[in-house]
């Protein structure tokens, strides 16, 4: 690109020594330009200049699906890049990105600023995007468009506009007002936006960023209000585009299409005469989906025309002459190449109407661009000598220009404060404050509008700037005549500074030292308010404010009253005008109005000499009956008699918004809570009904009669009868795999944790035999909900059983594939002995002994085992068997309660000591 | 017992090194973690649907992945070789959930501000 570039410079270039004798700069000479200025978005050369406006929908509904908020970041990211592909190839780009959404809330994301500045700052941009209001407000976004490319001397200017919804501002979701406020906001009212963007030939472009959201267009709002033909209707009137235009419809935009040329769908009238009026058409794209790609489109259609030159220098053979540059323009340098020569031979010349030619010192083929420092206005440059040669032209880079602040003092008044009635003030400004003029003379400087401002407005005649627009003098004297009452210590200014190639327009504020203080003029009107209360303001020229002043949250009801005398002579007019609202339609429908003394109420009311005075109200008309409002702004009542007018300013400011209950949401958060534990534990339940304890086809069993006696030394000993039993394995079954399991006589059972622990281990409940033991155990009278091995030692005992010879069994749940050793399982066996003896004792010495209590098997399960042969459970009464109690027979002390055989295991797998081999 | 078998005799087959133990399986854990992660995007990003979400999937979701946990870990145990890490499995498991019930009901109280404008 950047070839060709080049190649349509020298071409330019080549062309114009033909024709005219003389080379024309890349950059044509551009003096101050009104906004009326129309740009040309093709055929773009190097030096040639964009300003591209990224409006960006930061509505709510942007970010409800996150690919769109995305779409809108990768978005700011290609358009960031690609213009500065652009700006590589030569061409100056700006770039400004506004962000709008609820009413009135357009925000610069980013200033029109160089776009080579900003490339490094993509990311940070594209965080910046931040979709977060309720509302969507075409009006505020365009402009604050308008406001970025006012006074644009941009040979292109573009916008690329993203949104996904229609047109909303109304306290409701869609309200039948929204269409008629698009329509008057965008295609209405005196000054259109529409025709603004038409006037200044803006390049626009709408990307609709979500397919999804057509649909619901089409399904909700259809019909609803009119307000998607509005929104369309915007967006035609804003790009040009004249969706009902079937021959350039292409695949993706076929449901904007299909919408447009619907038989319900229809263009505004308000709206219909900016499609006809452009001279070039943006399009409006509906879900692009890869926005490189339609980009490549967008940008073709800004550069695809557009000639490059190959290279810089330019293929010259004649004598080379520069436009006349504008004032005080200077040319960085100017170099010869390809010299078909030698450099002796060349001269290179510096022309200026009414003065002798000035020959220039070239350091060999270059010559320094300082040397045209002084030289006045319309200057031109004559390169001769040698056969051929090539010469490049460098400007400056235009430098970023910082706002200023300059003193305006009141030409011969003291330091004094001022007091003046409507007559001219007149002021001297000492322009050496501002940087703006640091460089002397390396731009050309024009004085630029004023604005109305603060009440002082330039007058006519002798008024306004009253010395010559050019600022190459150091200090002005400027003319204001007030037109309000009122101090004033400041005041606006615009400068227009040629920067060489182009014209930025700078803001500057004036400080007005001492403050003026304006008097109405003799004769006038005056005006008397009070607040609701009925008490007069103790400074007139304070605001007054609605509802006390306090912002409500609340509806609310609220007055203000002013009595006005009437003026000497002639008419005055009393008016009510909003002034930096929010929306200025929010007062209407907040209900402030105008009434008289006696209610009625009052459109402009003139108010002539002689008559009596007359009594206004602003009141709010009612309390408001939504609460949904945010607004705020000044609300000025102005009379104005001749041309002063006296004001007073209301504020108002409204938030509305519904406040969440932050005690009552804690409250329910804790119901929440509450209930949703419950129902977690209810889960946990569930999931632990889930958990199987280990399945029959896991094990073999093999069991021995084991006779538990206690020795002399009061320990228990384990005898087994018969070895041989252990020899002869039997199947383990189940009657529900996973949640209990038989093996010979024994009988277990899983046991799920309880509800409100549900984070415990799931255990077995061990039956069969009155009082069984396990190894490894969960608890005394538990087995673990896991296991590969388990040893289970019983008996059937009753509450009269002779301790010292207690007949059991023993039995060893083992993997299939694996057969234990007898001596481990007697080891194993043994250091059970203590614990099962003390379970024992401590469960009969907890029985109580009644008639036949002999015969009935005490147990230390919980529940017994419906299948087991020891029949039903018995659970000692008074306390948990499981505690140790006194001795009731001292006639049969038993064991000693700690184990002589070993430690007990029962918090693991049997370990026992290794048996000799 | 018989000697005459011929399948292998003697201690437990943890003790013996009779094949591998089981260590835990994380997959429950990362999922549940997961949870955890999309709950706290979810609180970040904000709004009345993010918060709901978040605050179903805290209250509800992570009770039922802690619960498959449990389902997995238990089938682990029962096979008799596992072998925990040494910071257990299941504390990890119930620290994760029981910050995702946390984050759940911090979004319920989120939701609840909603319902009380």
């Amino acid at each position: 690109m950047r070839r060709r570039l080049l190649g349509a410079v020298s071409t330019a270039l080549v062309f114009a020594v033909t024709t005219l004798g003389v080379v024309s700069s890349p950059t044509s000479a551009q003096t101050s330009v009104p906004d009326t200025n129309g740009s040309e978005c093709r055929e773009l050369r190097a030096g040639d200049r964009i300003d591209a406006v990224v409006l960006v929908d930061e509505s709510q509904s942007m970010r409800e699906w996150p690919s769109v908020t995305e779409q809108v970041r990768n978005g700011i990211r290609v358009v960031i890049d690609r213009l500065d592909d652009l700006s590589d190839q030569g061409i100056t780009v700006r770039l400004s990105i506004i962000g709008f959404g609820s009413e009135g809330s357009a925000r610069a994301i980013l200033p029109l600023s160089d776009v080579a500045a900003v490339a490094p700052r993509s990311a940070e941009l594209q965080a910046a995007y931040n979709p977060d209001n309720p509302r969507t407000d075409y009006r505020a976004g365009l402009a604050g468009v308008q406001e970025q490319l006012r006074g644009s001397t941009a040979n292109c200017r573009i916008l690329l506009w993203f949104t996904d919804g229609i047109f909303d501002v109304g306290p409701n979701n869609k309200d039948s007002q929204d269409a008629p406020r698009a329509l008057e906001g965008v295609c209405g009212g005196e000054d259109p936006l529409a025709g603004w963007f038409a006037l200044n030939n803006v390049q626009s472009y709408v990307i609709v960023t979500n397919e999804w959201n057509v649909a619901k267009w089409e399904s909700e709002f259809a019909n609803t209000f009119g307000i998607l033909a509005a929104s369309l209707s915007v967006m035609q009137a804003v790009t040009g585009d004249d969706l009902r235009d079937a021959t350039r419809r292409g695949e993706d935009e076929r449901e904007v299409f299909q919408i447009a040329s619907g038989a319900s769908y229809r263009i505004d009238p308000a709206c219909a005469p900016f499609l006809a009026s452009r001279s070039s058409t943006g399009e409006i794209r509906l879900d692009p989906g890869d926005l490189d790609d339609i980009f490549d489109v967008l940008i073709s259609k800004v550069v695809g025309d557009t000639f490059a030159t190959e290279k810089c220098p330019v293929e010259l053979s004649g004598p080379v002459d520069s436009d006349p540059m504008p004032d005080g323009l200077l040319l960085s340098s100017l170099r010869v190449y390809n010299l078909n020569g030698p450099e002796t031979d060349l001269t290179v010349t510096a022309m200026v109407d009414g003065q002798p030619e000035r020959e220039l010192v070239l350091d060999r083929t270059r010559v320094d661009g300082e040397q045209l420092r002084d030289l006045p206005g319309g200057w031109q440059v004559r390169v001769e000598g040698g056969a051929s040669k090539e010469v490049c032209i460098s400007y400056p880079e235009p430098r970023p220009i910082d706002n200023g602040t300059v003193d305006l003092e009141i030409a011969g008044s003291s330091r004094e404060p001022f007091e003046a009635n409507a007559s001219t003030i007149n002021f001297s400004i000492d322009w050496t404050q501002v940087d703006l003029f640091a460089q002397a003379q390396a731009e050309g400087r024009d004085l630029g509008d004023l604005i109305s401002q603060f009440g002082l407005e330039p007058g006519e005649g002798e008024e306004g700037w009253t010395t010559s627009d050019n600022l190459d003098d150091v200090s002005s004297q400027l003319a204001l005549r007030p037109t309000r009452s009122g101090d004033f210590d400041q005041v606006e200014l615009w400068v227009e500074v040629n920067t060489g190639v182009g014209t930025e327009r700078v803001p500057v504020l004036g400080r007005i030292s001492p403050p003026v203080s304006v008097n109405a003029p003799a004769g006038a009107p005056s005006m008397t308010c009070s607040n609701q209360d009925g008490q007069p303001a103790a400074n007139p020229a304070q605001e007054y404010a609605f509802n006390g002043g306090e912002t409500p949250t609340i509806t609310f009801e609220s007055e203000i009253t002013c009595i006005i005398e009437p003026p000497d002579a002639d008419t005055a007019t009393i008016s009510l005008d909003p002034q930096d609202v929010v929306n200025p339609d929010d007062f209407d429908m907040l209900g402030v109005e105008l009434v008289s003394a006696d209610g009625a109420p009052l459109d402009d009311i003139e108010l002539e000499a002689g008559a009596a005075p007359i009594e206004v109200r602003l009141v709010m008309a009612g309390p408001l009956d939504n609460r949904t409002w945010k607004t705020g702004g000044t609300l000025m009542l102005n009379v104005k008699w001749r041309d002063f007018t006296q004001s007073q300013a209301f504020d108002l400011q409204v938030d509305l918004v519904k406040r969440s209950d932050q005690g009552t949401a804690l409250l329910a958060t804790l119901i929440i809570g509450l209930l949703a534990a419950l129902v977690s534990l209810a889960v946990f339940r569930l999931m632990n009904s889930f958990v199987k304890i280990p399945p029959p086809d896991n094990f073999f069993v093999r069991s021995a009669d084991v006779r538990i006696t206690v020795d002399a030394g009061g320990s228990p000993v384990v005898q087994f009868l018969d070895l041989d039993q252990l020899d002869n394995p039997s199947i383990v079954s189940a009657e529900r795999s996973g949640l209990d399991l038989r093996a010979d006589r024994f009988a277990i059972h899983r046991v799920l944790p309880s509800f409100f622990r549900p984070f415990g281990p799931v255990t077995t409940r061990l039956g069969g035999p009155s009082v069984v033991l396990s190894s490894p155990a969960e608890r005394e009278d538990r087995g673990p909900g896991s296991f590969s091995q388990l040893i289970l030692l019983g008996a059937d005992v009753t509450a009269d059983s002779d301790l010292s010879a207690i007949n059991g069994r023993v039995a060893i749940l083992h993997p299939r594939r694996w057969i234990p050793d007898s001596n481990d399982l007697q080891e194993d066996t043994r250091r059970m002995a203590p614990r099962f003896m003390q379970t024992v004792r401590a469960v009969q010495e907890a029985t109580p002994v009644s008639e036949g209590a002999n015969a009935e098997p005490i147990s230390n399960a919980r529940e017994q085992d419906p299948v087991a042969p020891s029949g039903p459970p018995r659970r000692p009464a008074g306390g948990d068997p499981t505690l140790p109690t006194p001795p009731r027979r001292t006639d049969a002390p038993g064991p000693p309660r700690t184990p002589t055989t070993g430690p007990d295991d029962s918090d693991g797998p049997p370990m026992p000591p290794r048996r000799p081999r | 017992m018989s000697a005459s078998s011929s399948l292998p005799r003697g201690r437990h087959p943890i003790a013996t090194g009779l094949g591998e133990n089981k260590r835990p399986d994380p997959t429950w854990i990362f999922v549940l973690l997961a949870a955890l992660v999309i709950e706290v995007i979810l609180t970040l990003l904000g709004g009345y649907g993010a918060n709901l979400g978040c605050a179903l999937l805290g209250l509800f979701g992570v009770a039922i992945l802690l619960g498959r946990f449990r389902i997995r870990e238990a089938a682990l145990r029962a096979g008799g070789r596992y072998s925990d890490w040494r910071f257990r499995a299941r504390r990890i498991a119930v620290i994760v959930a029981a910050s995702g019930w946390i984050l759940g009901l911090v979004n319920v109280f989120f939701v609840a501000k909603e319902w009380t404008r």
